[in-house]
């Protein structure tokens, strides 16, 4: 027994060393895999943190005391005077409203106005728990002006490197991020709030607000206390946010699986070329008596150690990596998802048993798959087996093609969404196991014999196919989802412009902050809009106003109306029976036109405190109008009936007669030309996604590199063949160029048959995750374009990958070579 | 295989005896050199010193309490008011340049409350006024009826659990240390503070706990210090002592721990009748003996104190562990039994420790 086991290793280790490369290209291809897999997971999980963050309340959104009429202010008095009766939870606020100034961004050194920014003035030293540790209550002033903070949503939009000026006070520097902290917001503490011509007097304090909770019992005591002139308001009812931020998990955690998938492939199909490879040795220790227990044994102990060796290496490079990143994703999660890319707290041990646990799994699976063959492996010749006949081939495949689409059909959640995703992955996976060799066959069938090498291109091709299915199924994962993503991308960019063209259809648009009075004498060639808050049962809903005349009938594409009437619809609208509603609010009610909804009373504030401007009211969905991109949900007033002067949104859509009287606004505020809006929000749009690119493309390069890897071991097997070939006088260059045309070819194909699985795994992200996750769809633009670069873009990243390998493919004239299996 | 055996024992023998860490408690070397400084040119004044001196950069009006109540069972209290010069370099239109922080914490044999809070100068809500003498933060009110701080009744609420309303009264003089309230704290003499204090207070009043409402009474010392000669980064900290002898005497002994110095150390022995002794360093030792491991790093917690001059050789030690003050400023600060030649109870505060 001892001597089997001293047998078999002396065996491994004289194979080792005398093809270093195989162990090599395996521990390099595990450690690929895990890298992967470990940047993946920290990059989820920190997109995970930083989500679960942002979800958090705001501070700011407790109890608060305000003045009762405005004639008699919040006074720096009342304060005190609340803070010394023991309410030490309530802290003084105040706003301003002013567009700042960014006098200098990423994109340019122009000074660029920020709108709809409030810059809020909170005690912040009075509320220890509002004030980040980094800033030290005495350093209330950086370098470039007032510290200020904002969430990061808003610190991503703002983008400003240098001095914020303010119209009055002191400047600011650029936000810090700080999660939790309100939208469109920029927070600074009071002291530096009230700076240059800003006074408790000419700013009154807007605000005390509780940051935190109040007993029932102090709040009753509060009220006694307080004088005539202030009122205490409960915090505002938690409006329920939808499920966007469950989705976001969702598709981390999809994301995920889909790398653990893509890296078990790897793993499994590395191994199975390591075994491939030591085949002929093992059945030649069959032979000599060694029993297939122990040969399998061996092997799998083999594999092992290559695992244990490489696997905490490639999670701590993808651990290195995505820190090196941080920076870059900490701005793309904060643009993207308006939540803070939380720098990930290396959880390694959880990443390294995870990336164990897929090495476990594909050992397993090895071990499955080998421990018959090798039972029964006494010859070469006993172990080639034909595949799956014909018939055999098309029943699996449209079992597998009607499950998916069965899938795909019944998917009404995202979760179902995201597995019907998978479904078309692996569906298409077994298409390829099942299918390639057997194509390849064909072409070997279809090329001309007068030409050898094309043939033998061809025919190693088809011989590799069945070689190297697993890392083509890993290839192919993840170039259909970068073609998916891409489809995906590219017709969200589409409708986004064809909706920015709609709906911005005034030449011009003023954002200003004069009151909407000043606008009571310009009735001819003005819109303004008007802006409110209410809610329909639990939703939160932003309203605006929309006038009803024919231009903008022109302007608001509606992709489902009332009895399919378009004219009933607008008529509905106009005399404010009807309302339209976007598309987020549509598919979180599950509402439809023609049906009645109530409409909670509207305030003119997002805290919706006070009066409410329209009470609550039936109405009937008029129409409901698609709303790219817009998280929130909203409806649409007649401007006739919602018009009310708090509820002025600063914004004026410009009609002039002639191109020369618009210059008669700019006085007024700042005129934006709607061509140039229109641009810039493309260039926002393209900036953002051009990060996603880049993700898809490192998933590409992973899969990329694996197949690479599978081929380079694949290569040692064919040197023989090779020095035959150059034997026969065939050039050098010519054979490298022969195999890297046959690598292409396999790519080719591989490509070929993704791209139907991408574009129909575009619809499916389209129609089916969007619309159960962010509650809106578009139209799919399949573009030949797109999908073109999609496989070249594939076909380059093999074809540099494969540039190293075949640089070292040396055929010499030397037929005293070991046969290959 | 076996040096790496030995080099495992070694960290692990190191980890064991893992010497007290010390980091700088207000460390700020920013604008100091613009802030009024301690010198002998200036000399204390009283009763015009008890109120604050905006022109250095810290302050602070520091009362510790020794209570018990009816059942002898014992309570520590502190209540403590800060008050920070900050480098404001611009105008505000709300709040002066200074900051203020206050400090209120009660052990009982079993529990702790703490709270912290800050203010900025000027609002109305925080600050000292000097006629009568009142100290306030919120609701947390100092109040006295002349322009000294004492007789004074102090209100005050700690987590919104336990609600203190306590009155203290002096029965000695107050007394200043070092060279006429002049406090060396440091061999060069760089760092320097005015100090004194009122060790003679006798004090009773109330401990609201949830619906409990406990009688007490007992001893208080009052420390009043101001500096710009301590906010400095080599300052790391320092370990202090108030203690009430039971025949009556009083001692303040000070360790001060500046980076790549020896500790240096201070103190002075208070007689019952108020006349006071100065202690040099070299007339007084301070040694820790034995440590508490506090937020997984040691803080040496128990102290050995001997001056030939009084021929004291005490021990002190908490009442009871874990008295640890958490917090944007956090810092060791509770209540000691002392035992030895001069039994007594008192206050100790380390900071810099964690």
């Amino acid at each position: 027994m001892l001597n089997r086991i001293k047998l078999l290793l002396l065996t491994l280790l004289a194979m080792a060393r005398r093809k270093p490369w195989e162990p090599a290209l395996i521990i390099v291809a595990v450690i690929i895999a895990t890298a992967g897999l470990s940047s993946v997971w920290l990059i989820n999980e920190g997109a995970r943190q930083g989500d679960i963050a942002s979800d958090a309340p705001s501070p700011l959104a407790g109890a608060r005391i305000v003045a009762s009429k405005s004639t008699s202010p919040l006074t720096r008095q009342d304060y005190v005077a609340v803070r010394k009766q023991g309410f030490t939870q309530f802290i003084a606020t105040s706003e301003d409203s002013r567009s700042l100034v960014c006098t200098g961004s990423e994109i340019s050194d122009e000074p660029s106005v920020l709108r709809n920014i409030t810059l809020l003035g909170v005690d912040m030293l009075a509320a220890p728990s509002l004030m980040p540790s980094a800033a030290p209550p005495a350093r209330q002033r950086a370098a470039t002006g007032m510290t200020t903070f904002a969430a990061p949503g808003v610190v991503a939009d703002i983008n400003c490197l240098t001095e914020i000026e303010r119209q009055t006070g002191d400047n600011l520097a650029p936000p810090l991020p700080v999660n939790g902290l309100p939208d469109n917001t920029v927070i600074i503490s009071l002291a530096g709030f009230y700076t240059g011509t800003v006074t408790p007097q000419s700013q009154p304090l807007t605000a005390l607000i509780a940051v935190a909770p109040i007993s029932e019992s102090d709040a009753k005591q509060l009220k006694d206390n307080l004088p005539a002139h202030l009122v205490f308001e409960p915090a505002s009812a938690i409006i329920a946010k939808g499920n966007l931020s469950e989705s976001f998990r969702l598709n981390l955690w999809a994301m995920g699986v889909l790398m653990g998938v893509v890296a078990l492939f790897i793993v499994i199909n590395a191994m199975l070329l390591m075994y491939r490879s030591r085949l002929p040795v093992a059945i030649r220790l069959r032979q000599l008596g060694v029993s297939a227990r122990l040969l399998q044994a061996a092997l799998v102990g083999e594999l092992a150690v290559y695992c244990l060796i490489s696997t905490p290496i490639g999670v701590f490079t993808g651990l290195i990596v995505t820190r090196q990143l941080t920076p870059v994703l900490q701005q793309t999660f904060a643009a993207l998802f308006d939540s803070a890319f939380v720098s990930p707290s290396p959880f390694l041990l959880t990443t390294l048993a995870g990336a164990f646990v897929i090495a476990l799994g594909a050992l397993t699976v090895f071990s499955f798959i080998t421990a018959r063959q090798l039972t029964g492996a006494l010859s070469v010749s006993a172990l080639r087996k034909p595949g799956p006949g014909m018939l055999t081939r098309i029943i699996l495949s449209l079992v597998a093609v009607s499950t998916t689409t069965l899938l795909v059909w019944l998917a009404n959640s995202t979760l179902l969404a995201l597995i019907s995703v998978a479904a078309v992955l692996l569906a298409g996976c077994l298409l390829i196991i099942l299918w390639l060799p057997a194509i390849t066959q064909q072409l070997v069938k279809i090329s001309p014999a007068h030409k050898p090498l094309l043939r033998y291109i061809i025919a190693s091709t088809s011989a590799l196919s069945g070689k190297t299915r697993l890392a083509v199924c890993a290839f192919f994962i993840a170039l259909s989802a970068n073609i998916g993503m891409n489809v995906m991308t590219d017709s969200f960019r589409q409708a986004t412009a064809d909706w920015l063209s709609q709906r911005l259809s005034a030449p011009a648009y003023l954002y200003t902050e004069q009151p909407h009075t000043a606008f009571e004498n310009r009735v001819k060639g003005v819109k303004l809009v008007y802006e409110g808050f209410s809610n329909v049962g639990q939703i939160s809903v932003e309203i605006r106003s929309f006038p009803g005349d024919d231009e903008a009938q022109q302007s608001l594409a509606l992709s489902e109306v009332i009895n399919n009437d378009t004219a009933q619809a607008w008529q509905l609208f106009a005399q404010g029976k009807g309302v339209f509603i976007n598309q987020q609010l549509a598919f979180r009610e599950h509402l439809q036109a023609g049906q009645n909804m109530t409409l909670g009373p509207v305030f003119t504030g997002r805290e919706r405190r006070g009066s409410p401007v329209m009470p609550a009211a039936a109405v009937v969905v008029a129409g409901i109008y698609p709303d790219y991109g817009n998280p929130s949900a909203q409806v649409m007033l007649p401007i006739s009936r919602y018009s009310p002067p708090g509820g002025f949104a600063g914004v004026v859509a410009l009609y002039p007669e002639t191109a020369g009287a618009i210059s008669q606004y700019e006085e007024m505020g700042t005129v934006y030309i709607t061509d140039d809006l229109i641009d810039l929000s493309m260039q926002t749009f393209d900036r953002t996604f051009v990060v996603t690119d880049a993700l898809n493309v490192a998933t590409l390069l992973v899969a990329g590199l694996s197949f690479a890897i599978s081929i380079s071991v694949l290569m040692l097997d064919i040197k023989p063949q090779l020095s035959v070939l150059r034997g026969m006088g065939v050039y050098q260059w010519q054979i490298k160029l022969a195999l890297l045309s046959q690598y292409m070819l396999f790519c080719l194909i591989t490509a070929l048959l993704a791209l139907p699985f991408g574009i129909f795994l575009a619809w499916v992200f389209i129609a089916r995750v969007n619309r159960y996750a962010f509650y809106w769809v578009y139209t799919m633009e399949i573009s030949i374009g797109v999908l073109l670069q999609s496989v070249l873009l594939s076909m380059l990243v093999v074809f540099v990958v494969l540039l190293l390998p075949l640089g070292r493919v040396s055929p010499k004239v030397d037929l005293r070579q070991e046969a290959a299996l | 295989m076996k040096l790496l055996w030995t080099a495992i024992i070694l960290m692990l023998l190191m980890a064991c005896t893992e010497k007290p860490q010390r980091t700088s408690l207000f460390a700020s070397d920013d604008g100091a050199a613009r802030q009024a400084r301690v010198t002998s040119a200036r000399p204390m004044s009283l009763p015009d010193d008890h109120t604050s001196h905006p022109d250095y950069q810290l302050e602070w009006w520091y009362l510790t309490f020794v209570l018990e109540d009816s059942q002898e069972r014992q309570y520590g209290l502190q209540f403590t008011l800060f008050r920070f010069a900050t480098e404001q370099d611009y105008v505000s239109n709300w709040s002066d340049s200074q900051q203020w922080m206050g400090h209120a914490s009660l052990h009982s044999p079993d529990n702790h409350w703490f709270e912290s809070r800050f203010a900025a100068g000027g609002v109305g809500n925080a600050g000292v006024n000097a006629t009568p003498f009142s100290a306030t933060l919120d609701n947390w009110q100092w109040q006295s009826t002349t322009e000294r701080p004492f007789p004074a009744s102090l209100r005050f609420t700690i987590e919104d659990t336990v609600r203190v309303d306590i009155s203290a009264s002096p029965e000695g003089p107050y007394v200043k240390h070092g060279d006429n309230g002049i406090s060396i704290k440091s061999a060069g003499g760089q760092f320097r503070s005015y100090y004194y204090s009122q060790p003679f207070l006798s004090a009773t009043g109330e401990l609201h706990i949830d619906e409990q409402v406990i009688s007490v009474s007992g001893k208080a010392w009052y420390d009043h210090e101001w500096t710009s000669e301590l906010a400095r980064d080599d300052a790391l900290g320092w370990d202090w002592f108030s203690i009430h002898f039971d025949n009556g005497d009083k001692l303040m002994a000070f360790q001060m721990h500046v980076n790549q110095e020896e500790p240096y150390t201070t103190g002075t022995y208070i007689k019952q009748d108020g006349s006071v002794t100065t202690l040099q360093e070299t007339e007084l030792t301070i040694r820790a003996v034995d440590t508490e491991m506090i937020n997984d790093k040691p803080v040496p917690v128990k102290w050995n104190i001997t001056s030939a001059t009084n021929n004291l050789n005490i021990t002190v030690a908490p009442f009871k562990p874990g008295q640890w003050n958490p917090g944007r400023f956090s810092y060791y600060e509770g209540r000691v039994e002392v035992r030895g030649s001069h039994p007594g109870s008192g206050f100790m505060e380390l900071t810099g420790y964690q």
